[in-house]
Parts: structure tokens; C-alpha cells; sequence
């Protein structure tokens, strides 16, 4: 019940906010720019950099807002663009890049199973200590669900360099979980 | 105790995380989202001029296309004598020559002007039809209408210039007759070769007298206007102020000019 209200709402404020209204895009800001914020930050070390890409994935957002149909979720919507967004900088900063392209057999799936829960910020800080082009292949694959030919055609790569890329992503996050002793290892 | 897998404990922790935006971050968003908002109006200005810019042009275009479609008939009228003058001068000499009826059409026409010429085209004709002696084909109806301009631009020195010709003219008729007159009296035989000779010298002199008082100097021109003077005004007089000698001087001349 609760959710279907809540759906009602978001299609009034989104109806509202694409006319240009300022309170309805306000409340939608402040509905969903938390939670924005935080994937930005996925891919951004930098809080203030995280912010700003933010900033700019709203205002795509309420100048594109005629665009969206409402089929699909508002929030996957506003979420792809911030991923848009995050991408764009790191292009822009030149961090992205991805050198090798090996084969990798995906036969064994190695899984990181842990002793006890990690808290949001070790997570983002073992993250952080990834290289851009691993960071971004493993939280989009790992993370948004990305597949690799999504991740391919998004990064404007090969699969094989999106595969080879999380490859390496995990072989290194399973080296920095270990260094924490919070790690057990197993086979999937 | 479950082993819990380490990418389900990082997809759930930070789908679930929210940070807080700085307190002015909406502002920013607001602040860019009314600059996007004048941008807009802005632009749909620069739209409008350059809208109205680009109907001027055409605007412009047109109607200097016009102007060129109608202006090959005025160029024709002031470039093709020019051209002619210099391909075929007789022709061109024909139609300066200063008759009796290129007067009447000179007196006849107002003055034109290449404005006139375009705006009402059937001053030409009546050009035409005056003067259809000298303008056997359509062509020279343009030709006519540039004497017309030359003499309207000079008209009071032309007037003038007439004055001193009819004097000077008469001037030497009676110094030609006085001549053959005094030959008769010696009774000396006036022969042809000798009216021949009175008339030459008589001809230079009104030709010298010419060049001096004219500003300026076209010899074609000059020489056809002294010739055909010799053979319709100076030469008639000569010959009607000689009375008896008449026939033979005019005998003398026409087998000389045979």
C-alpha cells in the first residue's frame, strides 16, 4: 500500500518537476540525492569530486526529465545517469585505463567469504585502494549488475578486458581482505 | 555461523548506504537550473534575430535579383555604343552628324536620363521612329539615345557652337565668291581645278577655326562634320552666291567627287 502511494507521489513530482517546477524538484533532490550521492562515491575517492558529478547528474536529470517513461524504475533511471556521470570524470581525469586484455578462465569462480560483515566504510576504503579500471568493471559488474557486454559497450571496451579486469579486481580485494584476517576462501 | 560472501556483503551495504549532500548543494542545482532557464530565453532571442537577419538577406536578394534582371536593358544602352564607337566608326560618325532632323529629335526628346530610359521605354521609340534615316535596325535606337544624352549634356555650348559655324560659314562663302569673282573680273577662265582649289582652302580654314574654338577634339568627328557642311550648307551657298558660274562650278564638283 505504502509503496504504491509512494509510486503515485514520484509520477506527480516528476510530472510537476519536468514543467519546471522548483518545489517538486527540490523534494525529488532531496529523495533520492543521498542515495546518488553514494554511488558516485562508489567511483570517486574524492567526497567534494563525488558531489559536483552529483550536482551534474541532476541537473541532466531535471532538464532530461521529459525523456523518461515512466515504465521503467525513476530510481534506476536517475541511477544510470549518476553512473553517466561518474564515468564521464574519470574519463575526464584521464584514471581510466585499461591495459591488458589477457584471457581469463572463468571456469573456477573464486569466492571471498568472510569470517564477519564488513561496515560500509572498510568496504569503501578496501574499494578505494583498486585501481580505477578494476574499481569500475568489479562494483559495476558486482554492484549494478552490470553484464560484460554491458560493461564492454559502457566503458568502450572488450569483454575480455571487462573479464580480465574483475579477474584481477577480486585476485587483489581477496590480497587486501587477507592482510585484515577476516577472510576464508572456498570454491563456487 | 554462515560464511558470508564478501561481494553480497558489499552489494548490500552500499546499496543501502546514503550520504548527505552539503547543505548547498541544491542551491548550486537551482542557481545552474535558472541560468539554464535564461539560457533558454536567451537563445530563443539570438534565434529570433538571426531569424529576421536571414529574412532581410533573402528579402535583399530578391530584390536585388530583380534590379539585375531589369538592368541588362540599361546596360545595353549605355555599353553597346561604347563598344561600337570603337568597332565601327562610320557608323558611329553617321549618327553624330549634326542635320536638320537630328536637331528636331534633339529639340523633340526631353532630356533623358538612364532612370527615364528604364522607367518608360517609349521615349526610345519615338527616337526611333524620327530618326528611321539613320536607325535601320533595333540596335541604334540605343545608339540614337546616347547622342541624344551627349548633346543634352552640352546643349548651351552646342547652341553656341551652331551661332559661330553659321558665321563662319557665311564668312567664307563670301570670301570664295569675292575670289572668283576678282578671277572673273581679270578675266581670267575659272576652271575647276581652281574652284576646286577655293573650295579646299576655304574648308581648311573653317576646319582650322573649328579645332580652336571646340574643347574638344574628335578628328573623325570633325572631318565628317566639315565634309558634310561642304556638301550642304557651304557648298549650296558658294554655289547660289556665284549665280551665273553655277552650273559650271557645280558641273566641276560633281565630276570631281565622280
Amino acid at each position: 500500500m505504502k509503496v504504491v502511494s509512494l509510486h503515485k507521489n514520484y509520477q506527480t513530482l516528476i510530472a510537476k518537476a519536468s514543467k519546471g517546477n522548483k518545489k517538486a524538484q527540490h523534494q525529488l533532490f532531496e529523495l533520492f540525492a543521498p542515495k546518488m550521492l553514494s554511488v558516485c562515491r562508489q567511483y570517486l575517492k574524492n567526497n567534494n569530486v563525488a558531489e559536483e558529478v552529483m550536482l551534474s547528474g541532476f541537473l541532466k536529470v531535471f532538464t532530461h526529465l521529459n525523456s523518461f517513461k515512466s515504465e521503467g524504475s525513476f530510481e534506476g533511471w536517475i541511477r544510470r545517469i549518476m553512473i553517466n556521470e561518474a564515468i564521464s570524470q574519470l574519463r575526464k581525469d584521464k584514471k581510466l585505463r585499461f591495459k591488458s586484455e589477457e584471457e581469463i578462465d572463468n571456469s573456477m569462480n573464486f569466492v571471498t567469504y568472510l569470517e564477519t560483515e564488513l561496515e560500509v566504510e572498510e568496504i569503501q576504503k578496501i574499494i578505494d585502494r583498486l585501481p580505477e579500471g578494476y574499481k569500475t568493471v568489479f562494483i559495476l559488474y558486482a554492484v549494478e549488475g552490470y553484464k560484460h557486454s554491458e560493461i564492454s559497450e559502457l566503458l568502450q571496451i572488450s569483454e575480455s578486458t571487462s573479464k580480465s579486469q574483475l579477474f584481477k579486481a577480486r585476485k587483489m580485494l581477496r590480497a587486501l581482505i587477507k592482510k585484515q584476517n577476516i577472510v576464508n576462501y572456498g570454491t563456487h | 555461523m554462515e560464511p558470508i560472501k564478501f561481494e553480497d556483503n558489499i552489494r548490500e551495504k552500499l546499496q543501502e548506504r546514503e550520504i548527505s549532500p552539503s547543505n548547498v548543494a541544491w542551491g548550486k542545482i537551482e542557481k545552474q537550473l535558472n541560468s539554464g532557464t535564461s539560457r533558454k530565453k536567451d537563445r530563443s532571442k539570438w534565434y529570433a534575430i538571426a531569424a529576421g537577419f536571414v529574412g532581410i538577406i533573402i528579402i535583399a536578394s530578391y530584390i536585388f535579383k530583380k534590379d539585375i534582371v531589369s538592368f541588362p536593358d540599361s546596360k545595353n544602352i549605355v555599353e553597346e555604343p561604347i563598344q561600337k564607337e570603337g568597332l565601327n566608326s562610320t557608323e558611329n560618325n553617321a549618327l553624330l552628324v549634326d542635320t536638320d532632323e537630328e536637331k528636331s529629335v534633339i529639340e523633340d526628346t526631353e532630356p533623358l536620363k538612364v532612370k527615364h530610359k528604364d522607367s518608360n521605354p517609349d521615349k526610345n521609340k519615338v527616337a526611333i521612329n524620327n530618326e528611321s534615316r539613320i536607325s535601320s535596325n533595333p540596335n541604334t535606337a540605343v545608339k540614337e539615345d546616347v547622342v541624344v544624352l551627349q548633346i543634352d549634356n552640352s546643349e548651351t555650348i552646342k547652341i553656341s557652337e551652331t551661332a559661330t559655324k553659321e558665321d563662319l560659314i557665311n564668312l567664307k562663302v563670301e570670301e570664295v565668291v569675292a575670289q572668283v569673282q576678282a578671277l572673273q573680273e581679270n578675266n581670267q577662265s575659272v576652271t575647276e581645278v581652281d574652284i576646286d582649289a577655293l573650295l579646299l582652302k576655304a574648308q581648311k580654314e573653317i576646319y582650322s577655326q573649328r579645332i580652336v574654338t571646340n574643347k574638344r577634339v574628335d578628328a573623325t568627328e570633325l572631318l565628317h562634320v566639315v565634309e558634310s557642311e561642304m556638301e550642304t550648307t557651304f557648298r549650296d551657298k558658294v554655289f547660289e552666291a556665284l549665280g551665273d558660274g553655277y552650273e559650271k562650278v557645280r558641273t566641276a564638283v560633281v565630276e570631281r567627287n565622280n
